[in-house]
């Protein structure tokens, strides 16, 4: 994503917080106005005190006034950190939203492809990035204008000569910052990128430190470590010695102005200078106030430098927020199409399926035919890359159908509304995942309308009290962060368990013994005899044992089915899966 | 404070930077409070000069502007020296934080970092150190510079009237102590409040992202989606409560600044027109004390940072404090004739874990030369009972010997020597493969290095690759497949060619295929040395000279696969359906 397609897209959030944003600089340009009048104040006090010896007595009522500037300069202060926070919380719960919105609709196809990882930093991390440019840096700029061109027109009104080096110096510090910080943007990123290569080489290190401590090697990786340092130091400081530069000129600047101010004013005292002033006496109190502007003249445009990296960390977000956002969505997302009727149970007929991914050589699915029964238990077998598992995401719709005809009792599964078609469906993937809650919950997955006693039946059907009984509070313990608390054959059976739960008429899963140990396989596919009953089952594996339970199996190679028949017919057909069956009761691969 | 103490420490060896940093930032600061200040004074005694002839031209004009000049001066390169020299002591230090943090780890570990198994963990010690670095350029400098900027400002005006003294410092202390204090205070609730709601979405919504296709297939994705909506309603409310109180307290710094100012001249009129000091002063003092909050300012997000460079060093610390689990001989033992490895009675628990005993009267036997399985339902202790021979741990009670002599008696180098490891944890470093395989044998010349690929079956695999040996692995570099990187491993510890092999699990993982191919390149290497094989695959038990069944800490049975599944009852069960017909 070039950064100015991120830039775009982050103005394009603006109008969601431009009441909040015109607050804040309407505020800060009054609070700007509150600094002039403070100036003014203490230089009338300290002339009227040091050249006209007014007594304190008489200076009271300005004294009165400038604790009430300073009093209204703190307030606006708060309000306006209050307002630019306002501001940064509507983009932020508007993008969230958005976000999230948008990762569903993608689908699991998307999410397997992107991985959850990048994903979740993304909706976090990513998303509190835009903080600081809505809520400090946006309001900061245009205030970075306004206040010292405020400042530099009453210097102006005052004097030209004060008026001019204000005017002529200010608008140098953003020329020089953009002059050093183009250069200084690329150094500021190299440098992070420096730093985050060290941080990752000192992990890199502390993850092997038992390898490199079996190696004997741990004690001389102390000295790599230090040389690394070393280097990764001299290549940092290369580029911060640059990029400290611009913080400089800053400096140099305003030490400058306030410099001149005071010497042009001094001397101007002392008869030196007789001009700048148009022809009008210079008073102390006329100078105070000026030499008091000078260092406000700069403050904002300082302010606006701190916020800079905000504005880079945006942008960073941007890009990655963005690229998510315009990933086109599946046409799968349809919520029209028709209901489906069963009566009973539900057949399926699969002609001439085909299907490729863009990024695989050969076709994942080549002119499958199949037809499954109503209440039949089917088992699919093949080796990984078969097309098992691209079979199963086209009759869950997660990818879309791209060749052939799927038919669901007669009614084409395109026509179907997805949402009404998930509903007649169980689904128990292979590595199911467990949602905070209880074990109940897991179990229901929300649905209300499930008693306690139904998912104490799913429970038992499924082998779930098995385990739960040890369970401090058997079935409404908490699963515990990402279902830690439980084993991967324990939340497979938990996910049978949603499966006994739902009344679903088809069934599917996804190698439901896969790498268990002998106790937790032999319950499965115990609960799995108790789970065909009554309703359409596809079941993909590669155990041959587990398919063995099956009514009947399907043999998928290359990408079609192969053969198909009950494990008694298909070993006496002696074809592909009696040879593999008698090669090795392993696996079918 | 004290567990911060052995952080301070650090800075002893670099403390010609730390004092020149130190130096730059208080001069910065000086340099501005002095400017400003003689720029008052100047145009307050010139104003008085000027308003007649005589004393006009009576007045040095030429100290007071070079005064100027040099704070101006001093003010900008001070700030560019400031910045540079602060970030060099900064990267010094965390490079010995780092190094620092190495050495007392390396003695410790792996025993140490255990807890830490997952790379999360091992990542917040990273980012701890990178907080923890911190310490000298965000917190103790500025504290020191506001308490330098406190006394000699403080000091000066007191010469002046130690009442305009006591008024400013008051004030100084204010926005300088009490404020931040209470910001903290304020904000620790509704802080730890945000910390917990953001941890609380980031594991709903990894859960929900992870869980998208479960949630659809169950048509609840909609509502899940606005539970995580209305979960970061309250993170943002609570931020916003956060944002009144830092608003606050910035509000605050306005005031107290102000203050002062406006305090110290409301004082310092009557003083200046007794005659105590001449009238010019009033603007020094009020324009210099202005100038002097600037080294408050960075003060409150100095206390914030504090706070989190606290609970940094003491997780740090709480690893580094471990005590060593395992000591080793300095002087070597007779290397052992043969290595027939010997497990007596082993018990074994885990230190600071709230587990049960790992090992219980375990009696094992690795014969030499021979090839023995550990098989059991995870958990049974087989990996703990593999790790004691490379003395990760020693054992409660027991013995183990190597061809006789207690494994104790060995030195470090002695043991790693004879015994090498491979587990799927085995770590493949971000580095050259030359420089992964290097690891085992830093003298292996390039003969040596090609014949441990071919005898690993990599050496095609990299051959083929443009950069061969010296290919980078992992960012930028090429992306090891699992098989390849078990394969990478094996040559590692080909490379080492120890005479006994610990394997944990090598194959886990890995696809039929891959599993096959690394077991047959495994049984092609296993010419004289002793093997300890934990696994699964059925395929390789069958080809064990001896299996040992395990289950909870105990060797339930042994003997050979055949053997085992006619006489012991728990193996046949376990292996179950693994089983060939």
């Amino acid at each position: 994503m070039p950064p100015s397609t991120s830039l775009t897209w982050l103005q394009s959030l603006h109008h969601r917080c431009r009441p909040w944003i015109s607050l804040t600089v309407v505020l800060g340009s009054v609070s700007g106005a509150c600094i002039i009048i403070q100036a003014g104040l203490l230089a009338h006090i300290i002339h009227a005190a040091c050249i006209d010896a007014a007594p304190r007595e008489a200076l009271h009522p300005f004294f009165l006034m400038l604790l009430v500037v300073l009093g209204v300069r703190a307030l606006l202060t708060w309000v306006r950190e209050i307002c630019g926070q306002k501001a940064s919380t509507l983009v932020r719960r508007t993008v969230r939203r958005k976000l999230l919105k948008h990762v569903q609709a993608l689908g699991p196809m998307y999410i397997r492809d992107t991985q959850t990882a990048p994903l979740t930093s993304t909706l976090v991390e990513r998303v509190e990035g835009l903080h600081g440019y809505f809520a400090q840096y946006l309001p900061q700029k245009p205030l970075a204008l306004i206040v010292p061109l405020m400042i530099g027109l009453t210097a102006l009104a005052i004097s030209w000569v004060v008026g001019l080096i204000f005017l002529i110096t200010a608008p140098l510090v953003p020329l020089f910052m953009i002059m050093i910080g183009r250069g200084a943007e690329k150094l500021n990123q190299k440098n992070f990128q420096l730093l985050s290569r060290m941080s990752a080489h000192f992990l890199d290190t502390l993850q092997g430190l038992t390898t490199l401590k079996l190696f004997q090697r741990s004690t001389k990786e102390t000295e790599r470590l230090a040389t690394s340092s070393e280097r990764y130091r001299r290549g940092t400081m290369t580029v911060l010695r640059v990029a400290f530069l611009s913080s400089a000129i800053l400096e140099f600047l305003t030490c400058v102005a306030l410099a001149m101010t005071a010497v042009f004013l001094g001397l101007s005292y002392l008869h030196y200078f007789d001009f700048g002033l148009y022809s009008r006496p210079l008073t102390l109190q006329t100078g105070l106030f000026l030499l008091l502007l000078a260092p406000e003249l700069f403050l904002p445009l300082r302010e606006l430098g701190n916020h800079y990296h905000a504005r880079a960390e945006a942008l960073g977000a941007a890009a990655e927020i963005s690229s998510i956002l315009h990933q086109p969505l599946p046409p799968s997302e349809q919520d029209k199409g028709r209901s489906l009727l069963v009566n009973d149970g539900i057949s399926l007929d699969l002609r001439h399926v085909s299907h490729s991914f863009s990024h695989g050589q050969r076709p994942a699915l080549n002119d499958l035919n199949l037809h499954i029964k109503a209440g039949e238990w089917l088992a699919i077998v093949g080796a990984s890359g078969a097309g098992k598992t691209t079979l199963m995401h086209l009759l869950l719709r997660f990818l879309p159908l791209q060749q052939g005809s799927i038919e669901v009792n007669g009614q084409p599964l395109t026509s179907l509304n997805t949402a009404d078609w998930l509903r007649h469906l169980a689904w128990v993937p292979q590595q199911p995942t467990l949602f905070h809650g209880t074990v109940a919950d897991n179990i229901t997955m929300g649905d209300p309308h499930l008693t306690q006693e139904q998912i104490i039946t799913a429970a038992r059907a499924a082998q779930v009290d098995d385990f739960a009984q040890d369970l401090t509070s058997g079935l409404a313990t908490a699963v515990g962060e990402q279902g830690k608390l439980l084993s991967g054959g324990q939340a497979r059976r938990v996910a049978l368990a949603r499966a006994f739960a739902r009344k679903s008429s088809l069934v599917i899963l996804d190698e439901p013994t896969a790498s268990l140990d002998g106790e937790n396989e032999r319950l499965i596919t115990a609960a799995l005899q108790e789970l065909a009953r009554g309703r359409t089952m596809i079941m993909l594996t590669h155990r041959l044992e587990t398919a063995r339970a099956a009514d009947r199996i399907a043999v998928m190679a290359n990408g079609s089915v192969v053969e198909v028949g009950s494990h008694q017919d298909l070993l006496a057909a002696q074809g592909i899966y009696a040879g593999l069956f008698f090669s090795s009761g392993e696996a079918a691969s | 404070m004290k567990s911060l103490w052995p952080f301070i420490k650090l800075l002893w060896p670099h403390r010609g930077w730390v004092m020149l940093a130190m130096f730059f930032t208080l001069l910065t600061l000086l340099a501005n409070i002095g400017l400003l200040a003689l720029s008052g004074w100047f145009l307050s005694a010139s104003a008085v000069a000027g308003l007649s002839v005589a004393s006009a031209y009576m007045f040095d004009i030429f100290t007071p502007s070079a005064g100027i000049r040099a704070f101006a001066i001093a003010r900008t390169a001070g700030r560019y020296a400031e910045r540079v020299i602060a970030h060099e002591t900064t990267l010094r230090l965390l490079s010995s934080l780092r190094i620092w943090f190495y050495t007392r780890i390396e003695p410790q570990a792996p025993a140490s970092l255990y807890r830490y198994r997952s790379g999360d963990l091992l990542g917040r010690i990273v980012t701890d150190i990178d907080t923890l670095d911190t310490l000298f350029v965000r917190v103790l400098s500025p504290t020191i510079a506001a308490c330098s900027v406190a006394a000699i400002s403080g000091f000066l005006l007191w010469l002046l009237a130690p009442a305009l003294a006591a008024v400013f410092l008051i004030f100084f202390a204010g926005a300088g102590l009490l404020i931040p204090l209470l910001a903290q205070r304020l904000a620790r609730r509704i802080g730890a409040r945000i910390q917990q709601q953001m941890a609380t979405i980031r594991m709903n919504l990894i859960e929900d992202i992870q869980g998208t296709a479960d949630l659809i297939v169950y048509g609840v994705h909609h509502r899940h989606r606005q539970f995580r909506l209305q979960e970061n309603d309250r993170l943002l409310s609570l931020q916003e409560e956060m944002a009144r109180i830092n608003g606050f307290c910035t509000a605050m710094m306005t005031l107290f600044s102000g203050c002062a100012a406006i305090a110290a001249l409301y004082l310092a009129i009557p003083m200046a027109q007794a005659g105590r000091f001449d009238g010019a002063m009033l603007a020094l003092i009020t324009f210099g004390i202005l100038a002097a909050f600037e080294a408050v300012l960075p003060l409150p997000p100095a206390y914030q940072m504090l706070g989190k460079i606290h609970a940094a060093a003491h997780r740090i610390l709480e690893v580094t404090r471990a005590p060593a689990t395992v000591s080793f001989e300095t002087t070597p033992a007779a290397m052992p004739a043969d290595f027939d490895i010997m497990y007596h009675a082993i018990t074994f628990t885990y230190p600071e874990t709230t587990g049960g005993t790992a090992l219980h009267q375990v009696t094992f036997r690795l014969a030499p030369h021979a090839m023995v399985a550990l098989v059991g339902p995870s958990g049974c202790g087989k990996t703990t009972l593999a790790h004691l021979l490379t003395r990760f741990w020693d054992p409660d009670q027991g013995r183990i010997t190597i061809g006789g002599t207690d494994l104790r008696r060995f030195t470090e180098a002695q043991l790693r020597q004879m015994v090498t490891l491979v587990s799927q944890k085995s770590h493949i470093f971000n580095a050259t493969l030359r420089d992964n395989l290097l690891i085992a044998d830093p003298g292996a010349d390039e003969k040596a290095l090609w014949a441990a690929l071919v005898r690993a079956q990599l050496a095609d695999f990299v051959a083929g690759l443009p950069e061969g040996l010296d290919t980078w692995n992992g960012e930028g570099g090429a992306r090891l497949s699992g098989g390849e990187a078990r394969r990478l491993i094996l040559a590692r510890a080909l490379l080492k060619n120890a005479p006994v092999w610990l394997l944990d699990e090598p194959t886990e993982g890995l696809d039929n295929l891959n599993r096959r191919r690394f077991m047959e390149t495994l049984f092609a290497n296993r010419q004289g040395k002793s093997m300890l094989l934990i696994t699964h695959d059925v395929a390789a038990l069958q080809r064990m000279d001896q299996i040992y069944f395990m289950e909870r800490g105990r060797i339930i049975c042994h003997g050979r696969h055949r053997d085992l599944l006619d006489t012991c009852e728990r193996y046949r069960h376990f292996i179950g359906t693994r089983q060939p017909t």
